[in-house]
């Protein structure tokens, strides 16, 4: 086996004038040395992964005339070892001609900003608007009009995990088999056989139980230069991502500024909606991965869970010259929560209000599902008043306001606060025009000694899919989790399907599982009525054994399996009318999801949404800048829950991702676009000393559009925090009035940020 | 990221002014230097070969002084790439007597690019500041008439 290494720039934007790789070449233990040109002969451009209206570059998995951002690898090595590899890139002489970079959002849309694609004409991958209802009349008679600019900040889901992928092309079979680190086998396979043009049903692609697929893991990127380096030597080729790689091209997300202006009638109702989002993609959001689509959902889900007569949304997303943008817990639906729940606190503020009852008094009613929203998705169920409410027991809001108002009261140094916001988490998504598509296809197979496979396109990434799945089956079969096994992870022993992103596997793949048992559970049960001469309606599964009405026969699945297989077989017990007794398969797709547009031109891509409400109190040292998370609390709503320890699961982990794009998360480019953290010494994590016990509660609102009524609910949590924790940190530094205007909060940060208030610099004796 | 320090030299102020502008003299004295080829008065190309941790390998670049004020300042602009990235440096070196010694002080603006860039704030200071010592220490030591044998790896 070989060994793979990656020279990277170290230029944010830059042409290649000459690539020297002779010396290289010529090392002992190095078998090939690949430039983006010699690449040519094997590949061709990365492929779309999403394009609704968008600019696709034609850009390749080795940088060819031009490098776009610091990282990007520009030649591909084959060694005996990955020290060699690694030896060998110091061989190679790379001349570049440093360009001018642009890494901020708003500079890159500016007129004059450096073009990464001189072609396009300016920085704009992408571009959309709508507008619905009588925009300009409702801000004209409004009682007030709130403006806004809200930013966050570039960060992205930084996994222990890093990508690696084993390649292994073989020239006799002309097989190419890729075992690699992915959310979605399926997906990849079909990537890399595009970027190869090579036969996909010639390639095979298993992921085995992975970890840290967050979003980030959803495509084909540096995974296909192993590949390459496998077709150019007819031999296996290994590379795993080093942490530095990770950090500087693992798929980065966030990064983008609203502008909201928001119409609020004189006893506090909203009524209209006018925002705008600028999205900043990196060098791309199209090819290396599909971040560019995040912004789009964000404009459909901005209006949250409250009730709007005019809306008007538009978005510009910028490429700049930093890494690649992807998906990361949220795709699009954590930029529709967090500027409108920080602008709610901030209205309820200047309209004198609690920012309990002002959301109270704007939700959507529990009375109100299905409810078309004024974007055009149709929420199907849920209690937006009810999880606040179990919230505000949950977190004690009146014992901790009272204690704030004793403890804030200028004498220490120790301010406490509390922040929450809603949430609306838009789940399953099917969208049109790429690899976030619309159905899922499982299998549940009967074996001859009684034992259930099921067979999924889905993938376990750590978030309990084989357990969830197992408990499905043995409900709808009537055996036990250990009579069944997942099967996921081969492309070649599953049905095609997508894997696991937008909270997709508690819509997608366990309705099809569960429909897909039921229709086995059916088959057997009139396999068994046949065998009995009775009717079928009396007959039921329970205990692993298939018994009539009144127990007078039974039959194990064990037994009806060798039955069915072996003993005598299925050509003697099976009833004419039942096609398949030994497997069923299942197609779904969500019966709300749309993209026929309707009379307004809106279109409907999320299948269920989740709710819910969190909060969080915080301690913030007004002398150092630091921000103690003293409580959180979360209500969550995702239907019915198949595994409670799995769901709070999800929600504690989410939560404290959240925290840290809040407090600590963030890459730092500087103006020439170079990345100065590269190691998670200085790209900082929070650790589980630094947030406390989690408490969680539930609201069940079932959803009418699911098999068992479930909802995702794998991102919920990570894309409520950083708008909690502003809100949070606001309310503790009321006595300041300050308003927080950059992320993450970082003791500096809350120090400058403190630093603008008169008050401050009174009682610090600090200078303006 | 700036890059300031002072180095106490024993020599003439002429002494070490003469010294620190000759291209001989940077050759023997910059630590690791493989080779100096002069392309224009003031202007050569270097190569050198750096030996510490993670950012040994050689490097490849050029450097041109100029912007003199009498024979008490110069200003110093260099850049350079190697395996681990690339680096830039613009300042002044200013020459002050100090009894029968020289002190001199440079004051540098320092880019880094590539890989560099992650390690620049923790590590490569600390490093600059290894060369820098090195290096005026070489020239020390040729001012008190050694002859320097030639350039060892930087840093070793």
């Amino acid at each position: 086996m070989l060994h793979a290494a990656m020279l990277r720039s170290p230029h944010a934007h830059a042409r290649i004038k000459s690539i020297d790789v002779a010396r290289a070449r010529a090392m002992p233990g190095v078998h090939a040395v690949l430039t983006g040109e010699d690449a040519k002969q094997y590949w061709g451009p990365l492929p779309p992964t999403i394009d609704i209206g968008m600019k696709v570059p034609t850009v390749y998995g080795l940088a060819t005339e031009k490098v776009y951002y610091m990282g990007e690898p520009v030649v591909a090595v084959a060694a005996d070892s990955r020290y060699l590899a690694e030896d060998a890139l110091e061989l190679i002489d790379v001349e570049y001609e440093p360009l001018p970079a642009v890494t901020d959002t708003e500079a890159a849309l500016a007129p004059g900003a450096p073009l990464l694609y001189p072609d396009w004409g300016d920085n704009v991958q992408c571009e959309w608007g709508m507008a619905v209802g009588p925009v300009d009349e409702v801000f004209a008679q409004a009682a007030h009009v709130f403006d806004y600019r809200i930013p966050q900040h570039r960060y992205s889901g930084v996994s222990l995990e890093g990508r690696a992928a084993l390649a292994q092309f073989d020239a006799y079979s002309r097989k190419l088999t890729l075992h690699c680190s992915t959310q979605s086998p399926n997906l990849v396979r079909t990537l890399v056989a595009q970027t190869f043009n090579f036969p996909e049903h010639d390639v095979q692609v298993i992921a085995p139980d992975i970890g840290g697929g967050y979003g980030n893991k959803l495509q084909a990127d540096a995974e296909v230069i192993p590949c390459l380096l496998s077709l150019a030597t007819g031999r296996p080729v290994k590379w795993t991502e080093s942490r530095q790689e990770n950090l500087l091209s693992g798929m980065q997300c966030r990064d983008y500024v609203w502008y909201l202006r928001v119409a609020v009638s004189r006893d506090g109702i909203l009524q209209g909606l006018d925002a705008k989002v600028y999205g900043n993609v990196g060098c791309d959001g199209t090819c290396h991965a599909a971040g560019a689509g995040k912004f789009l959902v964000a404009c459909g889900y901005v209006p949250g869970p409250y009730k709007w007569q005019a809306f008007k949304v538009s978005t510009k997303v910028a490429v700049s010259n930093k890494a690649p943008s992807g998906a990361y817990r949220g795709y699009g639906k954590d930029i529709a929560n967090f500027p409108l729940e920080v602008a709610m606190n901030r209205m309820a503020d200047a309209l004198g209000i609690s920012p309990v009852e002002f959301r109270r008094r704007n939700f959507i009613g529990r009375d109100e599902f299905p409810y078309q929203q004024i974007s055009g998705p149709i929420y199907d169920s849920g209690d937006y008043a009810l999880c606040l409410s179990k919230l505000l027991d949950l977190v004690d809001y009146d014992g901790v306001k009272r204690r704030q108002a004793r403890q804030n009261d200028g004498t220490g140094s120790r301010y406490l606060g509390i922040g929450l916001a809603s949430m609306l988490e838009p789940s399953g998504g099917a969208v049109p025009n790429c690899i976030f598509n619309s159905y899922e296809v499982a299998t549940v197979r009967l074996m001859p000694e009684g034992g259930i496979l099921v067979l999924t396109g889905h993938q376990d990434i750590g978030q309990g899919t084989e357990t969830t799945l197992c408990q499905v089956v043995a409900d709808e079969l009537g055996c036990t989790p250990d009579d069944v096994r997942i099967i996921y992870g081969d492309t070649n022993a599953v049905p095609y399907g997508m894997g696991p992103w937008s909270s997709r596997g508690a819509t997608f793949n366990v309705s099809c599982v569960a429909e897909a048992a039921r229709t086995l559970k059916r088959n057997l049960i009139e396999v068994a009525a046949h065998l009995w001469q009775c009717e079928a309606t009396g007959v039921d599964i329970a205990g692993g054994a298939i018994a009539e009405a009144g127990g007078e026969r039974t039959l194990t699945l064990k037994a009806l399996g060798n039955q069915l297989h072996l003993w005598p077989g299925a050509f003697g017990i099976v009833p004419k009318h039942v096609t398949n007794p030994f497997e069923a398969t299942h197609y779904w797709t969500s019966p709300i999801a749309s993209w026929a547009p309707d009379e307004l031109g809106r279109i409907r891509l999320y299948s269920t949404h989740p709710s819910g409400s969190s909060a969080i109190v915080v301690e913030v040292d007004a002398e150092t800048g630091k921000i103690e998370v003293k409580d959180i609390a979360i209500v969550d709503d995702c239907g019915v829950i198949i595994n409670p320890m799995i769901v709070e699961g999800q929600l504690h982990g989410g939560y404290v991702q959240g925290i840290g794009g809040a407090l600590l998360e963030e890459f730092h480019y500087d103006e020439r676009g170079q990345l100065w953290n590269t190691d998670l010494t200085s790209y900082l994590h929070p650790l589980a000393t630094d947030v406390p016990a989690i408490k969680c509660d539930h609201v069940i609102s079932p959803s009418p559009y699911t098999a068992l009524g479930t909802k995702g609910m794998g991102e919920g949590s990570a894309i409520m925090p950083v708008a909690v924790m502003v809100n949070a940190v606001e309310d503790a530094l009321r006595p300041f009035g300050v308003r927080v205007s950059e992320l993450p909060l970082t003791p500096e940060r809350v120090i400058a940020l403190l630093r603008t208030s008169p008050r401050w610099r009174e009682m610090y004796g600090a200078p303006a | 990221m700036k890059f300031e320090g002072e180095s106490q030299l024993e020599g003439s102020k002429d002494a070490v002014w003469d010294a620190l502008n000759d291209p001989r003299v940077i050759e023997k004295c910059t630590p690791g230097c493989q080779s100096l080829s002069i392309v224009a008065p003031d202007s050569y190309e270097l190569v050198t070969k750096i030996g510490i941790a993670s950012i040994s390998g050689t490097y490849k670049g050029s450097m041109r002084l100029g912007d003199r004020l009498g024979r008490e300042q110069y200003a110093m602009f260099a850049e350079g790439a190697g395996p681990i990235g690339t680096m830039s440096v613009a300042g002044t070196v200013a020459l002050r007597e100090n009894g029968a010694a020289t002190s001199v002080n440079y004051s540098f603006e320092v880019q880094v690019g590539g890989a560099m860039t992650g390690m620049a704030q923790r590590a490569l200071l600390p490093i600059a500041k290894l060369l820098t010592k090195q290096f005026f220490k070489s020239v020390d030591k040729l001012l008190a008439g050694a002859s320097l044998p030639a350039a060892e790896e930087g840093g070793t």
